[in-house]
């Protein structure tokens, strides 16, 4: 078998070139590259799904989010834009811990478990009782996220219990911390 | 960085992309939904790469700060379009047509200015009403989600929030989108370099070039261009049977496109320098494309709603996809392709191997081709894939039929009778995804096993001209057996220069 082509003039042949360029890339994009390293790239779509989907885990992105500042910052500023409650940060502690944490529409308090010491309910309660918020998201310090599933509210109030020591607690109550919360 | 992983580097950077803006289009093909299927269907994704490699994301940009626009009329909050981009479950145009009325009935819009029409959303300003339809959303989301990978969520968000500001008017979606566009272009000077400054088209060019002002390419000039270039390592992107192949497809095409004067003075008269007489390289494609006689009918099988039903297995797809995605213009270069099929999977294993650091003797044995498929087996191999794919014909049809009235008015003909019990009983041994009792006479199936079903003939038809086109060679005195001797010779001596064993 064989191709003959009157050799095309100098235009036709610029076009022919153009054309090429574009075919070769993406014929090269299109080919998957095993074994190559061009360094884990998330999209916005993974944090977002991160945030909202809040009860999967994601080891790879976790990690990635550890190592880079840039992401934590982008993945606050999603947050922040998607969420319907936000509390702030407080000025100042009062003694003894923070006890609960207010916001417009929201308060969020702690109370330790009377049959379970080592436990503790998070309770949030909104003034509009029709919502159902599906997830909370914590950060503190430099932008390090912790969040949470929201499971149905009843008669009002969402309770989670979680150890006293578990790291989402801590965020909470870390008066230097923000929480967002869906809507 | 292992030899292997050196010249994969190579190959896409020769191919005008830095590592880093491939990632960036990679993670959004990679993109899934929370039950593993891809979020981008992979139309979406060749879109988005072309708009990208042409740099012709202008006009895409523009509606993408429309859609932005109206996104941000009906999210639950002011400044929150990010729901309606990256939450449908798949980036499909009925998908984004449902978020956006459900938005609607359920909070109507926030301000005035935006309205639902049958296609997609009519944004109104001072000066004007721009579209945006539901079918280009995916698009649209896609390019959102490269930008945001490339040139950072932040510098794109900032340019929405200033755009957002009231009062929303069509000049400061225009500023947004030539902000936008001026940071991408900055991006793509550097991770995007022209590939014609490495000349690979000019090296194509004069291999085919002869002495009478013709260009001749056969399949002796793509093998003579591989033995010579692969160890060549300043043209390096050529070591690669397989690269030296598709590169000879991509060069077929281009000059056919070129050729095409209609199309290339249409390209031109609308293209972006108008004066200059410039062509509008994505549009050329675009038409060539749309006119084009052959698009790979494995596409159909892959792309939304076909996808669901399982028609072929993997293994089938991936061993139908080079001679599926030629089409008939591989029939101009059929030992090419046996060459690719055939030997460009032993390379491909040696490649493995290598970066494995397996032993010498594995080494040894893949250099010398023991083993390799003989085009024979691989001739014997497509006849029996023919088969399969035949079979899944008949089993959609099965579907199709009982789906069609008319078909059934039509059940007193004893020949169709008999296709129908032929058709049934393929359906009866098939256990893949989509041909369980269940979807036979399940409303709406129809139409996706009917259209299932043309792209099985044409890919049994695309088998069956390949097969002809074969034997027509073996006519002119070509014989398979001699052939395949012949090659592995060759073979194996140039994978022994290459990877520096010689024999």
């Amino acid at each position: 078998m064989s191709e003959r082509f009157e050799l095309p003039d100098d235009d036709t042949l610029a076009v022919a070139e153009r054309a090429f360029d574009v075919l070769a890339t993406e014929a090269a994009l299109a080919v998957s590259i095993d074994g190559m390293e061009f360094g884990e790239h998330i999209t916005l779509r993974r944090l977002y799904v991160y945030v909202t989907e809040a009860r999967p885990r994601d080891p790879d992105l976790e990690t990635a989010l550890r190592e880079s500042s840039a992401l934590r910052a982008e993945l606050r500023r999603l947050t922040e834009k998607i969420a319907c409650y936000h509390i702030p940060e407080l000025a100042a502690a009062a003694a003894g811990g923070v006890a609960q944490r207010v916001a417009p529409g929201c308060r969020i308090r702690f109370e330790e478990s009377r049959a379970e010491p080592a436990q503790t309910y998070i309770i949030i309660s909104l003034d509009d009782p029709g919502r159902h918020p599906r997830w909370l998201a914590v950060f503190v310090g430099d932008n390090t996220c912790r969040r949470v599933a929201l499971p149905e509210p009843h008669a009002g109030l969402i309770q989670i219990l979680v150890e006293n020591d578990s790291e989402v607690l801590a965020a909470l109550r870390d008066p230097g911390s923000e929480i967002f919360i869906d809507g | 960085m292992s030899l292997e992983i050196e010249r994969a580097a190579s190959l896409v950077l020769e191919a005008g992309q830095s590592g880093e803006l491939r990632a960036a289009l990679q993670a959004v093909a990679d993109s899934t939904t929370p039950n593993g299927a891809a979020h981008y269907p992979t139309k979406v994704c060749r879109r988005l790469n072309r708009l990208v490699v042409c740099r012709a994301y202008a006009v895409s940009v523009l509606q993408l700060c429309h859609l932005i626009n109206a996104a941000d009329s009906c999210a639950p909050r002011r400044g929150a379009y990010e729901h309606l981009l990256l939450g449908p479950e798949r980036a499909t145009g009925s998908g984004f047509r449902g978020w956006i009325q459900n938005a609607v009935t359920n909070r109507g819009w926030r301000r005035p200015g935006c309205e639902l029409t049958a296609d997609g959303v009519a944004v109104r300003y001072d000066d004007g009403v721009f579209n945006v339809g539901f079918a280009g959303m995916p698009v649209l989301a896609a390019l959102f989600e490269f930008l945001c990978g490339t040139i950072g969520y932040a510098a794109v968000d900032d340019e929405f929030h200033t755009m957002l500001e009231p009062p929303i008017t069509d000049r400061g979606i225009r500023s947004a989108a030539n902000g936008i566009e001026r940071r991408l272009y900055a991006y793509l000077k550097e991770h995007l370099p022209s590939v014609q400054m490495q000349g690979k088209f000019q090296e194509l060019l004069d291999y085919a070039r002869s002495e009478s002002k013709t260009l001749v390419v056969e399949d002796a000039t793509v093998l003579a261009f591989w033995r010579e270039k692969s160890l060549n390592g300043e043209t390096g992107n050529f070591r690669l049977f397989r690269s030296v192949f598709d590169a000879y497809m991509a060069f077929l095409s281009a000059l056919e496109i070129a050729t095409d004067r209609e199309a290339v003075e249409r390209a031109r008269s609308i293209g972006s320098d108008r004066d200059a007489g410039e062509v509008d390289v994505a549009l050329l494609l675009d038409d060539a494309e749309a006119a084009a006689l052959w698009t790979s009918p494995l596409s159909t099988l892959q792309e939304p709603p076909f996808e669901n039903v399982r028609f072929l297995n993997k293994v089938d797809l991936t061993a139908l996809d080079r001679l599926m995605e030629h089409g008939p213009r591989v029939h101009r270069l059929p030992w090419s392709l046996l060459r690719a099929e055939v030997f460009g999977d032993v390379q491909a294993r040696l490649s493995q191997a290598a970066r494995r650091r397996d032993t010498g003797d594995t080494l040894s044995e893949l250099i010398a081709c023991t083993g390799a498929e003989t085009y024979r087996e691989w001739h014997d191999r497509l006849v029996v894939l023919d088969e399969r794919v035949n079979n899944a014909l008949r089993a959609a049809l099965h579907v199709a039929l009982q789906a069609d009235d008319a078909a059934e008015r039509a059940s007193e003909d004893e020949r169709l009778e008999e296709a129908r019990d032929v058709a049934k009983r393929a359906f009866a041994g098939i256990s893949r995804k989509g041909f369980e009792d269940a979807v036979v006479g399940e409303r709406g199936s129809g139409v996706v096993y009917e259209v299932g079903a043309g792209a099985l003939a044409a890919i049994s038809d695309q088998i069956h001209a390949f097969l002809r086109v074969l034997k027509q060679s073996v006519g002119e005195g070509t014989d398979l057996d001699d052939q395949f001797a012949y090659d592995h010779d060759v073979f194996s001596k140039q994978f022994a220069r290459i990877y520096g064993v010689e024999r």
